[in-house]
């Protein structure tokens, strides 16, 4: 786990983009709502202000002085002709009402003005008092979010850690997370139940594969020791003796075809996995008569070279590299081996068109008919595959490369 | 000289049986863990051939037996290819050779051959036919004692037609007995017949008969003619 909150994380950002969206949209319209409240308080206080000049204009039939009264100020001035029954104006720190009145027959404009100074602080305490909690909560809301998460999360991440350390041929080491969350619950269950059924399901085929090799060889041997029993019948006649010869080297052949089979299957069931420096030089060395045997002509040049890789498939890899290279040679051809620290490559003459690379690898993919089943070089990739190695082929007039890197 | 054939499967048992018994020995047979523990202990066998996954027990449990009772039998394991494992088991537990299935019945001839020539003459013998004379502890060959020099392949290909004489042994055997069978992948067998050729010539030339027929489209016998 090296990011144990990735799921969290993108969760939390999520939630709280779109809290703080809200919130500011929240107080914005609470601003407004409260403004709103505290205007219309300050414009009552004003009617009311109003009211009471009208009521001192009916008793003294005149105005009271001028006046500036801590945030309240009162100003009036003759204005012929001005009738207004009430009307209110917004100045920068100032609310005002203005309004017309007769005094002695005559018109006079009154302006009443309250300063807004002690509402907006009033607005603006409210505001921080607001957002301050708002950010608490935030914070709050943050980290109680994480813990729970973390805590929630917990038994999933042990299972997925579980499921990481998982191997099919491996034993099953840890659990999953037990937890109380039911869907986390069912989840580590029904993952422990199916990783349960997949070793039963891979043990099984493995010993399917053992069990079809054996029952396989079991007849293969029967026939091939029929055959050699047969052959010493002192009544066979030239022509019968031929014919137990090609049914041996048939039954040879589906014997081999067998291996090879069962060689693909155990490589990949990782039965090869354990690695160990292997010296490639004796096994090729050993090769050399052999393919001197098929009148071929062979050089290997070879420097010391150590491959980290199975001792059983190096030697697969060298007896199907070498035999590829001499089933698929002409008559007096050449093989030409060399080997480097790291490089092993095999050259052989042969036919003079370049094999179709992408199909070179497959099983069962036989680009000119050759005793061989067409499983030699699917081995040879397996083998490189599995040991970390790699395979390549190359062709240049009428020659053959297969490089191994390792 | 005795020996005991381990073997569940009937058509495999008959023919080691019949081959074995051509040469001069008295095959007995157990098909089941409980018959082959019951013959270990009432007689003695110069060589048993033990396949290893047998009905009713594991082969190897009954080699662990025959070595925790000190026996001297020599002991061939047989087991299904591509069984690394029981080889190397089998072998550490005291058994003298391994062979794969399937096998040739010369290859059987010849693996038994030897065990029972190191167990009978305490490692130091002689393989001998008229005036060829074989030493396979020291490796050498005589004609009428004076000594041939053999390759490793005529040497090889001389020890198994001496241990299966008069016996027709195909080209898929020897192919399979000199290069093992991963190699008889080339279903070419000229080469066999250089390593003959040149083996026969340089026991003619020693003076020795001409033994070494060929049989005409499958192989070879060692006989007298």
């Amino acid at each position: 786990m090296d990011d144990p909150m990735k799921l969290a994380a993108t969760y939390q950002r999520f939630y709280f983009a779109l809290l703080a969206v809200l919130l500011v949209l929240g107080c914005l319209a609470y601003y407004l709502t409260i403004r709103y409240v505290l205007i219309h308080q300050v414009d009552n206080d004003l009617r009311i202000e109003q009211q009471e000049i009208q009521d001192f204009v009916r008793l003294h039939d005149s105005l009271p002085a001028p006046s500036r009264y801590r945030d309240q100020r009162l100003e009036w001035a003759p204005r012929p002709g001005y009738r207004e029954r009430r009307h209110f104006v917004d100045d920068d720190d100032d609310r005002s009402i203005q309004f017309s009145i007769q005094v002695k027959g005559e018109d006079y404009a009154v302006t009443i003005s309250k300063s807004l100074e002690e509402t907006e602080d009033l607005l603006w305490i409210i505001l921080w008092v607001t957002a301050g909690s708002i950010g608490v909560l935030l914070v709050g809301l943050f980290l109680g979010n994480r813990l729970l998460l973390r805590r929630i999360w917990q038994p999933f991440y042990q299972t997925l850690d579980y499921l990481h350390r998982f191997s099919l041929s491996g034993p099953r080491n840890g659990g999953t997370g037990t937890s109380n969350i039911d869907e986390f619950a069912l989840l580590g269950r029904s993952v422990e139940d199916m990783t349960a059924k997949m070793q039963r399901d891979y043990m099984a085929l493995q010993q399917f594969t053992d069990h079809a090799a054996h029952e396989m060889q079991t007849p293969l041997a029967v026939i091939k020791g029929k055959l050699d029993l047969m052959m010493q019948e002192p009544g066979s006649g030239p022509r019968q003796l031929e014919q137990m010869q090609q049914l041996l080297q048939s039954v040879n052949r589906l014997s081999r075809l067998n291996q090879s089979l069962l060689l693909l299957t155990r490589i990949e069931n990782r039965q090869f996995i354990e690695k160990e420096p292997v010296a490639l030089e004796p096994l090729l060395a050993e090769k050399q008569d052999w393919i001197r045997e098929h009148r071929l002509e062979v050089t290997m040049d070879m420097e010391p070279g150590m491959a980290n890789i199975h001792p059983f498939l190096a030697e697969s890899l060298v007896n199907n590299l070498v035999g590829n290279a001499v089933r698929h040679n002409i008559p007096g051809g050449k093989v030409l081996v060399t080997l480097r620290p790291g490089l092993l490559s095999i050259r052989n003459t042969g036919r003079a068109e370049p094999l179709d690379p992408a199909r070179l690898f497959q099983r069962f993919q036989k680009q000119h008919p050759s005793e061989g089943a067409g499983l030699g070089l699917a081995i040879v990739k397996e083998i490189a595959d599995i040991s970390g190695m790699e395979v390549r082929y190359g062709y240049e007039a009428g020659t053959h490369t297969f490089t191994v890197t390792f | 000289m005795k020996l005991l054939i381990v073997e569940d499967e009937p058509g495999l048992l008959d023919s080691m049986t019949a081959y074995l018994s051509l040469e001069d020995y008295t095959c007995e047979s157990a098909m089941t863990y409980a018959e082959a523990l019951e013959k270990i202990d009432l007689y003695a066998y110069d060589c048993i051939l033990l396949d290893i996954m047998l009905p009713g027990g594991d082969g190897l449990a009954l080699l662990r037996e025959l070595k925790t009772n000190r026996k001297t039998e020599g002991v061939l394991i047989i087991s299904a290819k591509n069984k690394l494992e029981d080889k190397i088991t089998g072998l550490q537990m005291g058994a003298d050779d391994y062979l794969a299935k399937p096998f040739h019945l010369p290859e059987l001839g010849a693996r038994v051959a030897a065990i029972i020539r190191r167990k009978q003459f305490g490692g130091n013998n002689l393989l001998e036919y008229q005036e060829i004379q074989v030493d396979t502890q020291g490796r050498t060959v005589k004609v009428s004692g004076t000594p041939v020099t053999l390759t490793k392949k005529e040497y090889a290909l001389l020890v198994y037609l001496l241990s299966n004489r008069n016996k027709v042994i195909s080209k898929s055997a020897l192919a399979e007995h000199l290069w093992g069978d991963n190699m008889d992948m080339v279903d070419n067998y000229d080469f066999i017949y250089t390593h003959v050729k040149n083996l026969r010539k340089k026991l003619l030339d020693a003076g020795a008969g001409d033994y070494l027929q060929s049989v005409y489209g499958v192989g070879y016998k060692w006989t007298t003619p």
